[in-house]
């Protein structure tokens, strides 16, 4: 798989990523003029409306932070050669398990609760994403076609667990759980926006991640196995773990923005809540050529966008696809090779 | 059990488009957003024009479309097979609702007035047609020389390059060919439904992909794996009939089923060979 990564000239890698932006920005801004109903206020909500508000700004901020970590997801697995598709029902999971953490600790448990159940999300997602690696380890069975088989059969599993009598509230017309109890609230941050402390926590994850996928010799055995799988076998690699560990890996981090999806902003688990934060963090990890820390400025970016055309649609200019389109047109030319490498 | 002809029917004739593509070394990931385009393309012309005939051509042209702007961007702009594939999966959902609310004003249900679907002896011609072209397909790939050539290019292409043989003219055949099968299984799901409803393709694309594993990438055993992967649905739809049974498990019955398959046959060294990847490299 030729994964858009470092190459050895990086100006040559930066281009072409920043022309595959281009071109699906381009190509959004066409549609815009072309079919939005008013083209000039279209243009402007699209590239101020993201900016225009303590409210708008709150939101793009909180959204970035969970692509951040659904990006430094997939950025880790894709790195190690790993193809995590399962991100969707990994942050779900995670989302679940920490919704059921939240509602059944005691409420005086505080800070300490929260932490629970950031950390039992973590540890579904991790758990969902491991059984592939294990799949992967002990039967050979290609992890890109059960991470993403596994995710879509649990995330109907999760739809009806939330409304059903051990998660569900009564006389909701939302399908969505219960509220979770106050005491675990991530506390908020610019309100009335979603933006909350929880988000705040994943600067210095990114952090961390880049400094070990980078910087540490298992870092290196990791970005080794992602290059030449034989040749990290050879040197005496256990394949066995090495399966198990990106994936695993990958799926807590999923799992992690799933939790706090429901501590910080949801403060319940609504149907569908984290519907395309899979496939946005593959988008990011891509944008930022699998290096952590590129994926920072990459979901900063990516949400900006996403957040653009939101507001977009939010006015009435169009139907409620145009970031999917946008989406669509950033994974066909992002690994493409628009710019030739000189030999 | 009955054959479950509606499932089995758009399964198959996905399968063996996936099947050509793997073949070729070009695995087309594409065609669950193909199928769902074709089911749109085909409720759409028949909606406006009411002419089977129209409805085939625009169907086939779609798939044929679709597959030469992923060949474009995988064989010349050397763009990962895997991901921009992803993008077109991406890409139909949004423009099939973004045509509707075109067209239609709403971005929901269109319902046919009539059913289009012929049967013979009450068995649906379209099963008929995809029974042969199993058939033509195993015959093709395993009889011809054109078929020859295009399994040379996917297991093989040094070979095919010391023979200075290109490989991109015969990939792009059989993704164009892999293309047209996935939208006309598409439309065959809806035409069959008699209506457009927004995501009817339901992972059918990807349970395709696993049914040509499961078939050992030949077209016979292949006819078994789909007729296997058509019950399993069947089954599920069935159970969901009872409702003391947790709904929740029984849509993710088919998946999670598909997945145990799978790695039984991952198990037992079946052919995985991950052809996108190996062949991009």
């Amino acid at each position: 798989m030729n994964l858009p990564r470092a190459h050895a000239n990086p100006l040559i890698g930066l281009s072409s990523t920043l022309l595959a932006l281009a071109v699906s920005l381009l190509a959004t801004v066409v549609l815009l003029v072309v079919f939005g109903s008013h083209p000039l206020s279209a243009l402007r909500s699209f590239f101020v409306g993201p900016f225009s508000s303590p409210l708008a700004w709150g939101n793009t901020l909180n959204q970035s932070s969970l692509l951040v970590l659904t990006g430094l997801a997939a950025s880790v697995a894709f790195g190690a050669g790993a193809f995590n598709l399962g991100g969707e029902g990994q942050v779900y999971l995670g989302g679940l398990a920490a919704l059921a953490a939240a509602l059944f600790l005691p409420p005086v448990w505080g800070a300490l609760g929260i932490l629970a159940a950031l950390v039992s999300g973590m540890v579904a997602g991790a758990g969902l994403g491991a059984v592939s690696g294990a799949l992967k380890a002990r039967w050979q069975a290609d992890e890109l076609i059960t991470t993403f088989l596994l995710s879509a059969s649990v995330v109907p599993v999760v739809d009806s667990l939330i409304t059903s009598p051990l998660f569900g509230a009564a006389g909701s017309f939302l399908i969505t759980s219960r509220k979770i109890p106050q005491e675990f609230w991530l506390p908020g941050l610019l309100a009335p926006s979603n933006l909350h402390w929880g988000a705040l926590l994943t600067l210095p994850l990114a952090v961390v991640f880049g400094v070990l996928v980078n910087s540490t010799p298992w870092g290196y055995r990791l970005r080794l196995l992602g290059r030449n799988r034989a040749f990290a076998q050879y040197t005496g690699l256990s394949m066995a773990s090495y399966s198990l560990l990106p994936l695993g890996l990958s799926g807590a981090l999923h799992g992690l923005a799933g939790a706090l999806g429901v501590l910080g902003t949801q403060h319940a688990l609504v149907q569908g809540f984290s519907s395309g934060w899979g496939w946005n963090g593959i988008a990011v990890a891509l944008i930022a050529r699998t290096n952590p820390w590129a994926v920072v400025p990459a979901a900063l970016l990516f949400t900006f966008l996403d957040q653009a055309s939101r507001m977009v649609v939010l006015q009435g200019q169009f139907p409620f696809q145009l970031s999917a389109l946008f989406q669509a047109a950033i994974l066909f030319f992002i690994t493409a090779q628009i710019v030739r490498r000189r030999s | 059990m009955n054959l479950p002809f509606d499932l089995f029917t758009p399964l198959l004739l996905a399968a063996l488009g996936a099947l050509f593509s793997e073949r070729a070394g070009l695995l087309n990931i594409a065609l669950e957003g193909q199928m769902l385009g074709g089911a749109f393309t085909a409720i759409l012309v028949q909606q406006l024009t009411g002419n089977l005939a129209l409805t085939v051509l625009a169907v086939t042209s779609f798939g044929a479309l679709s597959s030469l702007v992923l060949a474009w961007g995988t064989l010349k702009l050397k763009a990962d097979p895997f991901i921009a594939a992803l993008g077109l999966n991406l890409l139909v959902p949004a423009l099939t609702s973004w045509v509707s609310f075109l067209l239609f004003g709403n971005l929901g249900v269109i319902r046919l007035a009539t059913n289009v679907a012929p049967r013979w002896e009450g068995i649906p011609v379209t099963f008929l047609l995809a029974l042969a072209l199993a058939g033509l397909a195993h015959f093709v790939l395993f009889h011809t020389s054109w078929g020859l050539r295009l399994r040379s290019a996917g297991a093989s292409e040094h070979l095919m390059a010391s023979r200075s043989l290109g490989t991109r003219g015969i990939k792009t055949a059989a993704v164009v060919i892999s293309g047209v099968l996935g939208a006309v299984g598409g439309a065959v799901l809806a035409l069959n439904l008699g209506a457009w409803v927004q995501g009817v393709s339901a992972g059918k694309g990807w349970i395709a992909l696993v049914a040509l594993y499961l078939g050992l990438r030949k077209p016979l055993p292949l006819l078994l794996a789909v007729a296997l992967l058509a019950w399993t649905e069947q089954l599920s739809g069935a159970l969901q009939a009872i409702p003391e049974l947790p709904q929740g498990l029984l849509l993710g019955l088919p998946s999670l089923i598909t997945v145990v398959v799978f790695v039984i046959t991952s198990a037992a060294g079946g052919p995985h060979r991950k052809s996108a990847r190996v062949t991009s490299r």
